[in-house]
């Protein structure tokens, strides 16, 4: 299938380039960048030298009609929204790597994001770019929202436990930890390495945006609502992502009842690793682990002190939070093994 | 080779054939190490081999 990346500059974008350029049935025909128009992809992306010497184009309608079967837009939150109705216009799919299609009721982009959506009727039509909860819907929809790369994690720590009914829906905690890769490609006073380097900082104790995704998401498994308490801190890595999510049990469960609820939830799926291991130096996840994978690694332990379960997630923010899913959702809609063109297992050490 | 379930994961265990009492066998899905105790006809019994554990510094 003939594709392009619309917002090819930026980190989530170069690694859509990095996924595509080797996936055996994507044609990478057209990679759009306003403010690097005419220069080699490799120059933005260094390691993509040797491997394509496709150059950066502008944003052209006609022409990416015309040699794309299937777009991925990787444009910030808000600019999305004006150029994906066109594209869908135009007959194209579309995987959309912002926030502008994720939400269903348009009264949270007032809310979470300060701003009114402009096509409301497309939230309904957008189907939420998670396989492992939307598999089947994604296979003949036009238009996919990618998750959020905390929210991907949160969610897949979270879907099995709320499905099997056995938290108390009004006492979810969690904390999130994130490399400075998830600020972005944009430099600010913020990602500044003098400012950044050593630190950990807690940049959203409250009120993070990704809350209203994990809300809609884990209402839609049981039809119940879930509050959930978000924390997110940016730390000392480039890339990765590990939650940490606290929960409290209806009634108390054993260590063996809580994988069984994990392995019935997630039988066969590829990209879903348990980890609770009683040796080594990994016990638990971590994201050191899945960085340049699609792995999402859960573990778990359970506090009988205060029937606490504490479920861990580790994600590769820009794989599994970001580029890798896309190409998950293009394998979806293409009909091909899911782990066609994201075979990486990832480095050790990094 | 025989079956059977990790007392602490419930993951299913394989056996090798001929195994004999005293062997250590280790969960995949867990990582727990574990003796086999007792061989009977038809089951056998398994129990977690305890190990020396590290202190973090707590």
């Amino acid at each position: 299938m003939r594709v392009g990346v619309i917002g090819g500059s930026g980190y989530v974008g170069g690694e859509l380039l990095r996924l595509l350029l080797s996936h055996p049935q994507a044609e990478l025909t057209t990679a759009v960048s306003r403010k690097y128009a005419g220069e080699f992809i490799f120059g933005v992306h260094p390691n993509l030298r040797g491997t394509t010497n496709l150059k950066f184009v502008p944003l052209d309608l006609p022409q990416i009609k015309k040699n794309c079967d299937l777009v991925f837009v990787a444009m910030p939150h808000g600019a999305s929204v004006n150029v994906v109705p066109k594209l869908l216009e135009a007959g194209l799919r579309v995987i959309d790597m912002s926030a502008d299609f994720r939400l269903k009721n348009p009264g949270d982009y007032v809310k979470w994001y300060g701003w009114e959506h402009t096509r409301p009727e497309l939230l309904e039509e957008a189907v939420y770019g998670l396989p492992e909860l939307h598999r089947q819907e994604l296979k003949n929809t036009r238009l996919i929202a990618c998750p959020g790369c905390m929210a991907t994690a949160s969610i897949l720590g979270l879907a099995p436990l709320v499905a099997a009914d056995v938290i108390e829906k009004d006492r979810v905690v969690i904390d999130a930890k994130i490399g400075s890769s998830g600020a972005g490609s944009k430099p600010s006073p913020a990602t500044h390495h003098a400012e950044k380097f050593g630190g950990v900082r807690p940049y959203k104790p409250v009120g993070h945006r990704h809350i209203a995704e994990i809300e809609q998401e884990l209402d839609l498994i049981t039809n119940k609502p879930i509050t959930i308490s978000f924390s997110a801190h940016t730390v000392n890595m480039v890339r990765g992502i590990l939650t940490t999510i606290h929960v409290f049990l209806k009634k108390p469960l054993t260590v063996r009842e809580v994988w069984k609820i994990l392995r019935s939830y997630y039988q066969n799926e590829p990209f879903i690793r348990f980890v609770r291991y009683q040796k080594g130096l990994y016990r638990l996840p971590d994201p050191k682990v899945v960085l340049g994978s699609n792995f999402c690694d859960i573990g778990f332990e359970l506090d009988s002190h205060n029937n606490r379960l504490v479920i861990l997630s580790a994600i590769d923010n820009l794989m599994k939070g970001a580029s890798g899913q896309g190409v998950q959702c293009f394998n979806v809609v293409l009909g091909v093994d899911e782990k066609t063109g994201l075979e990486s297992i990832g480095f050790h050490p990094v | 080779m025989e079956k059977a379930l990790c007392p602490d994961c419930d993951a299913e265990l394989k056996v090798p054939n001929g195994v004999v009492t005293g062997e250590i066998l280790t969960c995949l899905s867990c990582g727990l190490e574990l003796e086999v105790s007792q061989i009977n006809k038809d089951c056998m019994e398994l129990r977690e081999l305890v190990i020396e554990g590290e202190d973090w510094g707590e």
